[in-house]
């Protein structure tokens, strides 16, 4: 039956809630600034900026990684538990050197982003079904791999540098991965064709087979980078820390990395990818949970903050999607 | 006191933001009669219906229905009023079994207020033997064909007490036998005293089973006919409609008689929707799909573009087998394909003109994985400038644009391919008259630049206006093509009512 | 014309229900064997088995059985628990014991009544929304927990956990109880069947007149109460309010459903599936148990690739799922 006259949306402009979710990230980091300007004493201090920048590295990696994954009309919720593998795998490592160690880190996830991204694209599972068994499954292999212990790697100052030192003075050494990596991400997303495909993919499968585009790879390639991106994340939390503990890293590092990807401005049901908006939401989840920390609050009024805020980011993108 | 007529509206007026869908229609049908509601897309049959069923509410009008006046506000309260509709999507929920479906919502309770099943049980099984139906009604609906899942929901519409019962396409999906078994229980709803209305498009069904016919044109009434007097030729003529002026052909004689082939689908089958149908398209060639619809013309494109794998059948590119089992194979030996629902299929509303444009011709602007900006500027500002695509920028989202833009960078995806064939499906469907001129010139140019375009439009002068060769498609098989001079709307409706005819006259020797 | 049914669909086929208990058979029979030495087959051991379940994500599973047949998710199912439990030992403490469970009663039909809310209204994805809550609800615990476990002062609380009849854990009674009702309103009411019908075909329900959203938010309310039955029972066993209960047992909770034959995309399964489910997984439980030389990490691999496994086998089904008219059903009718 058809289904009545074809009314084409002709919008000359933008409707409210469009320019809202545009500038949602600004405005809440706005508004952050402002309520730290007026209740935290010492706030507008360099080392605020030094401390978001250490502690912020892996909301950014993580979140970059969602960003992809996200942009293809998916979601992982497993890089909490990727980080800690990442950190388990690289302790065991490193008595081969860094670079091995490194390097094991990042495959041994990778391996993980392909089981998922195949049971997404390939059978069609509902990625929040893989993703959690994901999360389980990773964790455990972590657990698994360290025995329930935690392993120090104190004694590889070289590797301890990458997340304690300080370069050209005390610009912390996150920096440079932080800016490689949404550097990667945002060039991938903004100038290559396989960008292209993941915000077809995310914004009407349909369409984008139509167009030639082979959505299962396109998909894979997702959820493996952004594996890969949730073991650096571990990595560097690692060397911070000092210490790899398979069971309790990263756990809850889903909800931060969503938040910024949410706040961001990126779509939910996938598509348009906001590369830099989701660095703008990183930092105004770790600016929550500074201003939440320094103002003497428990964190978990932070965590409640931050669930609320995807919901209502997902919300206000419903009504714009109608 | 029981008057003659069960319904009867008057002068509805139904509007969508500035479109008008119904302009005075009259409906009206008897007592226990099967009456058929036939129209092409667009013509206000669903409107018609929604505005019975209470999903939409009118602008102006009477609905009388069993000698009161209603207006229904949901489709709830239609149904209690005894009006029921049978989807074409039949909205039964196949896990659960024949019974459960049958008495969803309103399932009878023992007087302790737990679900009675056995008497669910044994009342199904009394409703679906008065249709002369005997299954188990344990199993499972999905356990059986669409056609006795089909009975099943009109066994439904007969437990909520029924007056009117609303058929959508009930035999769209039906092999001949099937439908026998539908019509053959309809025959006995008829019996009972309730009432039909059937919509359909295959012509001889409605010859078959309906005593009267209501057609509708463009949203408004186009004539009633008792089916004892109508020949399809008057049908046909009035669906589709004399009103235009008659299509200008600027074409000269057909010029394709010995070109080289460029494609072509032999003995394609699909599902019930394709039986066993051939064409071919020629370099160059403007090859045009008519048919009412259902005729199977959107199938056939979605087979030729490898977006489904027919059933049986083969493609041939250039006299070769054609190995297409998915778009890119297609896209791949130089077609393109403009889907119908634009909006649903094609574009990607989210992304920018720019995206949407070179989306399928990304593997030519990369280079190692990036894509290069100037090439991919140069050319979708080539494309703006050549199609007038009215847009601020090429970053500009492509939801915002007007429908006849979004169908102009639908078509630049395309044209900037250099494809050998481009498919169209309704190419000017919810354009404004500038744009659809605009496009029709562009299909032209192809011709001349020796592109082939195999084109599917609902509007017979469209295709008259346009094309080389016009294949006639009926019910999935091809009734006829037709080439110069036998172009004309005259024409086409000729072979799609003789073909009509032949498949009765078939049906009459059948019987006799 | 005939389907062939695909190996796919056939091993899909195999975790329906009744297959499931044949599973559970054939598991009990081989633990039976492996673990003879330890008296496998034994009352005790028996009861332990069962004590899991009704002790473990048992109860969880029962819940969120309501929201997967709807189609939907509810991945709070342990923070509700955790915070039913925190809540009802506070006001036990306080003095009130029976108010106790009353109060924790009501906090699991809250907060399935605001996640219902959310994905019913809201039209929210019931994955995110109850993600959130999930988090949401974990983060009010360890704030009025402060990360500590609080200790049960209520005497009655604590007996009512030790009840023993007939030398069976009234915890089994509760959880068989439970199991009961579940099966009882499944089959045997009308938002039962209500049900299965938005959970197979949301569009076709609303078109028969079923009120959907009612029927979600009630599927929601049912789940956090039960899981709240749970929280108050583990409360009553641990002696005390546990910050972390109930942490990764949605994951146990929806293997189970799905080794159940419960389809994720809702509309078919049985409650008598999620107890046989709940029973593999706890005999897989006591396997570990028993085994020394494997390490209890090894359960969540275990557990991640079982859910996998058992949800991948479903994908097949789904393509098969509604008759579009378009489509040509493709079985014989009788």
């Amino acid at each position: 039956m058809s289904t009545g006259p074809v009314n084409p949306i002709t919008l000359e402009r933008p409707p409210l809630s469009d320019t809202l979710r545009k500038h949602s990230p600004v405005i809440m980091l706005g508004t952050l600034l402002l309520i730290n300007a007026i209740f935290t004493s010492n706030f507008f201090t360099i080392d605020i900026v030094w401390l978001i920048i250490i502690q912020c590295a892996t909301i950014i990696l993580t979140g970059m990684g969602q960003t992809m994954v996200i942009a293809t009309g998916g979601i992982d919720i497993s890089i909490g538990s990727q980080m800690a593998l990442a950190a388990v795998v690289c302790a065991h490592m490193l008595p081969y050197g860094i670079l091995p160690a490194v390097i094991a880190a990042i495959l041994a996830c990778a391996v993980m982003g392909l089981i998922s991204g195949f049971m997404v694209g390939k059978l069609n599972v509902s990625p929040m079904v893989v993703t959690l068994s994901m999360l389980l499954f990773a964790r455990g292999v972590a657990q698994v791999l360290n025995d329930g212990r935690i392993l120090y790697i104190d004694q590889y100052k070289n590797f301890e540098f990458l997340g304690q030192g300080k370069i050209l003075g005390e610009l912390p050494m996150q920096i440079i991965p932080i800016v490689i990596v949404v550097a990667v991400v945002y060039f991938i997303i903004e100038k290559t064709a396989w960008g292209r495909r993941i915000q077809a993919v995310g914004d009407n499968p349909t369409a984008a087979r139509l167009t030639g585009i082979n959505a299962t790879w396109t998909i894979i390639s997702a959820y493996v980078f952004s594996a890969m991106f949730a073991a650096v994340a571990g990595l560097v939390l690692v060397s911070k820390v000092g210490a790899a503990d398979g069971s309790n890293m990263g756990r809850l590092a889903e909800l931060d990395a969503i938040a910024a990807v949410a706040v961001g401005g990126t779509s939910m049901a996938g598509g348009r990818a906001k590369v830099m908006g989701t660095l703008l939401g990183a930092i105004v989840m770790q600016l929550i949970t500074i201003t939440v920390v320094m103002n003497n609050i428990q964190y978990e009024y932070a965590q409640i903050l931050k669930s609320a805020i995807i919901i209502f980011a997902v919300f206000i993108q419903r009504e714009s999607r109608a | 006191m029981q008057q003659e007529y069960l319904l009867e509206m008057r002068g509805i007026d139904k509007a969508f933001t500035g479109v008008k869908a119904l302009t005075n229609v009259d409906f009206s049908v008897k007592r226990g009669e099967v009456h058929a509601l036939m129209g092409e897309n667009g013509a206000g049959k669903s409107t018609l219906i929604k505005v019975l069923t209470g999903i939409y509410h009118k602008d102006a009008g009477t609905i009388i229905f069993d000698g009161q006046e209603i207006a229904p506000k949901t489709a709830l309260a239609a149904q209690a009023l005894g009006i029921s509709t049978i989807y074409q999507e039949l909205n039964l929920v196949p896990f659960q079994t024949v019974y459960e479906n049958i008495y969803m919502g309103r399932e009878p309770r023992t007087p302790i207020g737990t679900i009675d099943r056995r008497k669910m049980i044994h009342d199904a099984r009394e409703v679906l033997e008065g249709m002369g139906i005997s299954i188990d009604v344990q199993e499972p609906l999905r356990q059986y064909s669409t056609a006795i899942q089909q009975m099943v929901a009109i066994a439904r519409a007969l437990t909520i007490n029924a007056k009117l019962v609303v058929m959508d396409e009930p035999t769209s999906s039906l092999d001949a036998k099937e439908v026998e078994v539908l019509f053959a229980v309809i025959r006995r709803l008829r019996e009972q005293g309730i009432a039909i209305i059937f919509i359909s498009h295959r012509l001889s069904e409605i010859f078959e089973i309906c005593e009267r016919v209501t057609v509708l044109r463009n949203g408004e009434l186009a004539g009633v006919f008792n089916v004892d007097e109508l020949d399809t030729q008057t049908l046909v003529n009035c669906m589709l409609g004399r009103a235009f002026t008659s299509a200008q052909r600027n074409k000269g004689a057909y010029a394709f008689e010995d070109a080289e082939e460029l494609a072509r689908l032999e003995s394609v089958s699909w599902n019930v929707r394709l039986n066993g149908i051939g064409v071919d398209i020629k370099k160059g060639e403007i090859v045009g799909l008519a048919g009412l619809l259902g005729s199977g013309r959107t199938e056939l494109c979605n087979i030729l573009f490898g977006a489904e794998p027919p059933d049986d059948g083969s493609i041939f590119w250039l006299d070769q087998p054609g190995d297409i089992r998915s778009p890119r194979d297609a896209i791949r030996l130089g077609m393109g394909y403009c889907t119908e629902d634009r909006k649903v299929e094609g574009l990607f509303l989210h992304l920018s003109v720019k995206d949407n444009l070179t989306m399928a011709m990304l593997p030519q602007l990369t280079k190692n994985g990036v894509v290069q900006k100037k090439k991919q500027d140069a050319i979708v500002q080539q494309y703006i400038d050549r199609l007038s695509i009215k847009t601020p920028s090429s970053e500009q989202l492509v939801r915002y644009l007007s429908g006849g833009n979004q169908q102009k960078v639908l078509l630049a995806r395309w044209m900037c391919m250099n494809p050998k064939l481009i498919i169209l499906d309704e190419p000017t469907r919810g354009i404004d008259v500038g744009a659809k001129a605009e496009i029709e010139s562009l299909i032209q140019e192809f011709s001349a630049a020796g592109i082939s375009v195999l084109m599917i439009s609902s509007e017979m002068e469209e295709l008259v206006r346009n094309c080389d060769r016009i294949v006639v498609m009926r019910d999935g098989k091809k009734l006829g093509e037709l080439t110069d001079e036998q172009i004309s709307m005259d024409d086409i409706m000729d072979t799609i009512s003789h073909g009509a005819s032949e498949i009765l006259t078939a049906k009459e020797d059948e019987r006799t | 014309m005939h389907t062939k049914k695909s190996p796919v669909r056939r091993a899909w086929n195999w975790f329906a229900s009744r297959n499931t208990i044949i599973a559970f058979l054939l598991l009990f029979t081989v633990a039976a064997i492996m673990f003879s030495n330890r008296n496998f087959v034994s009352f005790n051991s028996i009861h332990n088995i069962f004590r899991k379940v009704a002790q473990d994500n048992g109860v969880a599973a029962l819940g969120i059985a309501f929201v997967i047949l709807l189609g939907q998710i509810d991945l709070s199912v342990g923070s509700t628990l955790a915070l039913s439990g925190v809540i009802s030992v506070l006001v036990a403490n306080a003095g009130y014991p029976l108010l106790g469970v009353g109060a924790g009663i009501a906090v699991g039909v809250l907060a399935g009544f605001i996640t219902g809310l959310m994905v019913a209204k809201m039209k929210i994805s019931s994955w995110i929304a109850s993600l959130a809550m999930m988090l949401a609800l974990r983060s009010v615990v360890l704030l009025i927990t402060n990360q500590q476990p609080i200790p049960l002062q209520s005497a009655i609380f604590m007996d009512l956990g030790q009840v023993k009849w007939f030398k069976v854990s009234i915890m089994v009674y509760i959880y068989l109880a439970l199991l009961f009702i579940s099966m009882f309103i499944s089959r045997h009411t009308r938002f039962g069947t209500g049900l299965y019908a938005v959970g197979g075909n949301e569009e076709a329900a609303r078109m028969m007149g079923l009120k959907v959203d009612k029927i979600k938010i009630l599927a929601y309310v049912i789940c956090g109460a039960i899981c709240a039955v749970g929280g108050i029972m583990m409360a009553s066993r641990m002696r005390g309010a546990q910050p972390l209960a109930g942490t990764t047992w949605e994951t146990y909770a929806i293997a189970s459903c799905a080794l159940g034959g419960l389809k994720l995309t809702g509309g078919e399964g049985k409650f008598s599936g999620v107890f046989f489910g709940s029973l593999i997984i706890a005999i897989l439980n006591t396997m570990f148990n028993y085994s020394p030389s494997i390490n209890t990490w090894w359960q969540n691999i275990l557990m991640g690739a079982l859910v996998l496994i058992s949800v991948g086998l479903q994908t097949d089904a789904i393509k098969l799922r509604l008759p579009k008219a378009a489509k040509h059903t493709a079985e014989v009718n009788k």
